[in-house]
């Protein structure tokens, strides 16, 4: 009977203490009060934060919507989607471009955007489902400090066994500017026949060397005087311009192709008005103005004109690529192009 | 008198529970009151700092937007700034009002006023934000919310190589807009004020986009406030961390100000501490339960030894002497304790002298009315039958000189069944093919001791009642033990008695003087009651015509050696 006296009070004392600590815990709930139910949108986006924000906080400002943004490579978030469960998380997908999306086209929703009348002819939704939202062309850029009397004006040039190594590519396959480029100098040195192209492809991947796995690192590494050109795209090399980098754009004269980025409706997305109403934001002259004057992107409408970095579009020469087949034989050259890249790596170590 | 049932404790217990009650209890309660209190006040503080924190940083906010509201609404009423070239007369006026305005808030704002298509009128430095400087951001951020509402004071936060709290309106003429006003605030002009208050504090937008902020947590992917947990109150887990937040929305929420005390440490602080309590609370318990065991012990143990000295007396072992106690009480008890017990032995040994010369004269009781039963029988057989009268004086001398024998009390069953033997055979002799008897003792009895000439007055009793007018009387003895018993059985196949008779018997045996004619069976039981306790002695059971049982109940005693030797 002591003993049970006992053992009632170590439970009573244990039962108030316990009683203790979860009264001290019971405070880490946060309580939800005063969250009004907002309009919610959820998009997928590769973009980097500096593009997205201004973009996101002025439609949010607008529309009152609220936008949660995932962000992340390209590859991750199209098989993402591929593979969603339910929908519930996602209802744009924001970046890639037109060749990297178009495989995935059946994930998304057609939806027309109510710009469609003003978009440049060549950027025309043809398919449905592609948005285009603004083009990002490949280009070259060359540091003025390095390059000295060597020649640049397109991919012919960066054969000159001078800028052996000197050459800084990505090829990563996440990033959409390696991709970009293969494609494009496949079609531009084979003369519009990819299929011709690879002979170039050989010689180039012999001055090249080396391997990045970042885009960023190759436009980051020819303004820090890594190296003398890289292969980029259009948007980097003018963000640097305006930074006051001694860089200089090279639209490569055996062609440029043209290369739109996209921004796309999910299948069942959850939240279809507000992703609509976010692609008419895009797409609307508001938008495409400051991307294309303060965030360098060329934009997809007629009635917008470029940054101040970036020449006329009239002064490239811009080559097509056949949209189909490079979505067909995307992975194929992809991998034929490592393959030549690493016959040829080898026994040249380009970092003393 | 019947109690209500009760739990009876020991005297050790009770003390202990007193122990347990007056030293535990206390201390557990005393405890968790001032855990309590503790968790209570830590809880208070935090919440008052937090609050206070985050009402000074609202109310500077409020009031600094306020006054320069108030001079944006001032200047946008004037038209003339857009219409006419702003002299220097005016200039100054502006210029002055500014700075008013700063050294009344305490913190200054940039005045810029463009016209209807962004061409700067009046710009306060030649670096423009780019959310101002910029055509592309006509119909955007803080130029669009002022274009959508020109009638009234627009706050906003925007962003450039920092950020600015905006405070614009529209210059109207006819109507028409034709120029803005735009004070900008820098995010820099706060941050001294939130070094001031010690919790980290967060200035975001509706939408959460972040003004100021002296946290590097709770931003997502955008470096937005974070929205999960913008409506939280009180504390918060964020990142696997606690936090204790407290929120608050001025300038009808288009401005928020979140105070966020990270509690992590303090959290850890609360647990320690519980902890350490509980442990020191357990530590006392144990100590206390077990010293409290030691004490009960120590404190009765003098009550113990005079509770056990009155269990022994109560099993009759009056030796149990109290040994001498410090403490007085006890001392007295101990002493009126052994001078009582010692009073009881004195008692005790009269009692046992007045019962054994009560046994001696019951003993002697039976011989005359034997002897005269005998020589009856021998006067009469010596006529018929020489020889069997010997016998029977043979028999009747050796009975006399067992029973006078007194150097024993108490003999071995063998020894006196073989007396009782010599009885029978003088029974046997007298009434002939009249009387029949067997005897029945069990194997390993033979050795027990009883007080001599047990079963012989049983027997008597069934010849001298069981015949009357009947022809003949067999009677059987049977003896056997049964537990700690040694059990005889005189059975016989007389007339026996009655229920009013036997009642008579049974009620005389219990009765300290003889008054009935069963002499024989009353001092028997007599004899046994004064030797033996409670339990033992005669019992008798009858039927009319069918016989009478006695049963003779003594305690089992094994002959003791030396009383062989």
């Amino acid at each position: 009977m002591k003993s049970r006296f006992f053992v009632a009070t170590i439970i009573v004392s244990l039962v108030l203490a316990l009683g203790c600590v979860g009264f001290t815990l019971s405070f880490n709930k946060g309580t939800d009060n005063d969250v009004i139910d907002y309009e919610q949108l959820n998009i997928y986006s590769s973009h980097a934060v500096e593009f997205l924000s201004p973009i996101i906080a002025e439609f949010e400002s607008r529309t009152g919507i609220r936008v949660n943004i995932k962000t992340g490579r390209t590859d991750d978030l199209l098989s993402k989607i591929e593979k969603r469960q339910n929908t519930d998380d996602v209802d744009i997908m924001w970046g890639g471009s037109l060749s990297v999306l178009r495989p995935y086209m059946n994930q998304f929703e057609e939806y027309s955007s109510v710009n469609e009348p003003y978009v440049c002819d060549e950027y025309n939704n043809v398919e449905g489902m592609l948005t285009r939202f603004v083009d990002v062309p490949s280009v070259i850029i060359v540091n003025l400090d390095l390059v000295g009397d060597v020649e640049i004006k397109g991919y012919e040039d960066l054969l000159n066994p001078k800028l052996r190594g000197k050459i800084a590519f990505c090829t990563s396959s996440a990033s959409s500017s390696y991709h970009d480029h293969l494609i494009n100098m496949l079609y531009a040195m084979g003369k519009g026949k990819p299929e011709n192209g690879w002979g170039y492809v050989v010689d180039f991947c012999r001055n090249l060397n080396g391997q990045l796995y970042s885009a960023s690192a190759v436009y980051q590494g020819v303004a820090d005087g890594e190296f003398v050109a890289g292969l980029t795209f259009e948007e980097a090399a003018a963000k640097l311009l305006s930074e006051g980098e001694n860089i200089e754009i090279v639209y490569m004269k055996e062609g440029v192709l043209s290369a739109p980025e996209c921004i796309c409706l999910v299948k069942d997305a959850p939240n279809m008005e507000n992703g609509k109403a976010f692609i008419d934001f895009v797409t609307g002259y508001d938008a495409q103005r400051l991307i294309a004057q303060n965030l360098n992107r060329r934009s997809v409408r007629r009635d917008v004109e470029h940054s101040k970095y970036l020449i006329d579009k009239e002064k490239i020469n811009i080559i097509y690529s056949d949209s189909e087949l490079v979505s067909s034989m995307n992975d194929e050259w992809v991998q034929h192009f490592m393959r030549i890249y690493s016959e040829n790596i080898d026994n040249y170590n380009w970092i003393d | 008198m019947k109690l209500k049932k009760q739990k009876v404790i020991s005297f050790r217990d009770y003390i202990r529970r007193m122990f347990i009650i007056n030293a535990i209890i206390p201390v557990f309660c005393v405890t968790f009151v001032c855990m309590a209190i503790f968790i209570g006040l830590q809880y208070y503080s935090i919440n008052i700092t937090n609050i206070e924190a985050n009402n000074k940083v609202s109310s500077v906010l409020q009031n600094t937007l306020d006054k320069y509201k108030q001079g944006v609404l001032e200047l946008s009423r004037r038209s003339s700034l857009i219409t006419q070239p702003i002299d220097a007369d005016r200039l100054l006026t502006i210029r002055r009002t500014m700075k008013q305005m700063a050294a009344s808030t305490g913190y200054s704002g940039e005045l810029y006023i463009l016209d209807g298509s962004f061409n700067q009128v009046l710009v306060d430095t030649s670096e423009l934000p780019v959310f101002l400087s910029d055509g592309a951001y006509g119909g955007w951020g803080i130029l669009r919310e002022i274009s959508n509402n020109p009638q009234r004071v627009t706050v906003m936060v925007e962003k450039d190589e920092e950020n600015y709290l905006c405070i614009g309106s529209s210059i109207q003429k006819e109507g028409a807009l034709i120029g803005y006003v735009i004070v900008l605030i820098p995010s820099d002009e706060f941050s001294v004020l939130l070094t001031k208050v010690s919790p980290q504090t967060i200035l975001a937008d509706s939408n959460g986009w972040i003004y100021l902020s002296n946290s590097y947590e709770f931003t997502d992917a955008l470096g937005r406030f974070d929205r999960s947990i913008e409506g939280a109150d009180g504390f918060t887990k964020y990142n696997g961390r606690t936090y204790y937040m407290t929120g608050s929305a001025i300038e009808n929420n288009l401005i928020r100000v979140y105070t966020v005390a990270e509690e992590g440490r303090s959290m850890a602080m609360f647990t320690m501490i519980i902890l350490v309590v509980l442990f020191i609370f357990i530590a006392i318990t144990i100590i206390v339960y077990n010293s409290s065991n030691r004490l009960a012990r120590q404190s009765t143990s003098d009550i113990r030894e005079i509770a056990e000295a009155f269990e022994q007396v109560k099993a009759g072992n009056l030796e149990k002497y109290i040994k001498t106690s410090s403490i007085e009480e006890f001392q007295k008890i101990g002493e009126a304790y052994n001078i009582m017990l010692d009073g009881l032995k004195e008692n005790k040994e009269l009692v046992e002298r007045v019962a054994f010369a009560q046994v001696k004269q019951l003993e002697s009781q039976f011989n005359p009315h034997f002897i005269f039963n005998t020589l009856d029988n021998i006067r009469f057989m010596a006529m018929i039958d020489t020889k069997a009268s010997d016998k029977m004086i043979v028999a009747l001398s050796s009975i006399l000189r067992y029973s006078i024998s007194n150097a024993q009390e108490e003999v071995t069953v063998s020894e006196d069944m073989m007396y009782t033997e010599y009885y029978l055979s003088i029974l046997k002799i007298r009434f002939n093919r009249r009387f029949t008897y067997k005897t029945d003792i069990e194997e390993g009895i033979e050795d027990c001791l009883i007080p001599k000439l047990m079963i012989q007055p049983l027997i008597e009793n069934s010849v001298k009642y069981g015949f009357v007018d009947r022809d003949s009387l067999s009677v059987s003895i049977k003896a056997y033990t049964e537990d700690d018993k040694l059990i005889f059985i005189c059975k016989d196949d007389g007339i026996g008695m009655d229920e009013a008779q036997l009642e008579e018997i049974r009620s005389n045996i219990s009765q300290p003087v003889n008054v009935s004619s069963h002499m024989g069976i009353y001092n028997v039981h007599r004899r046994i009651r004064l030797m033996y306790r409670e339990g033992y002695g005669v019992w008798i059971d009858s039927k009319k015509n069918e016989g009478t049982e006695l049963t003779l109940v003594l305690p089992k005693q094994a002959a003791k050696e030396q009383r062989d030797a």
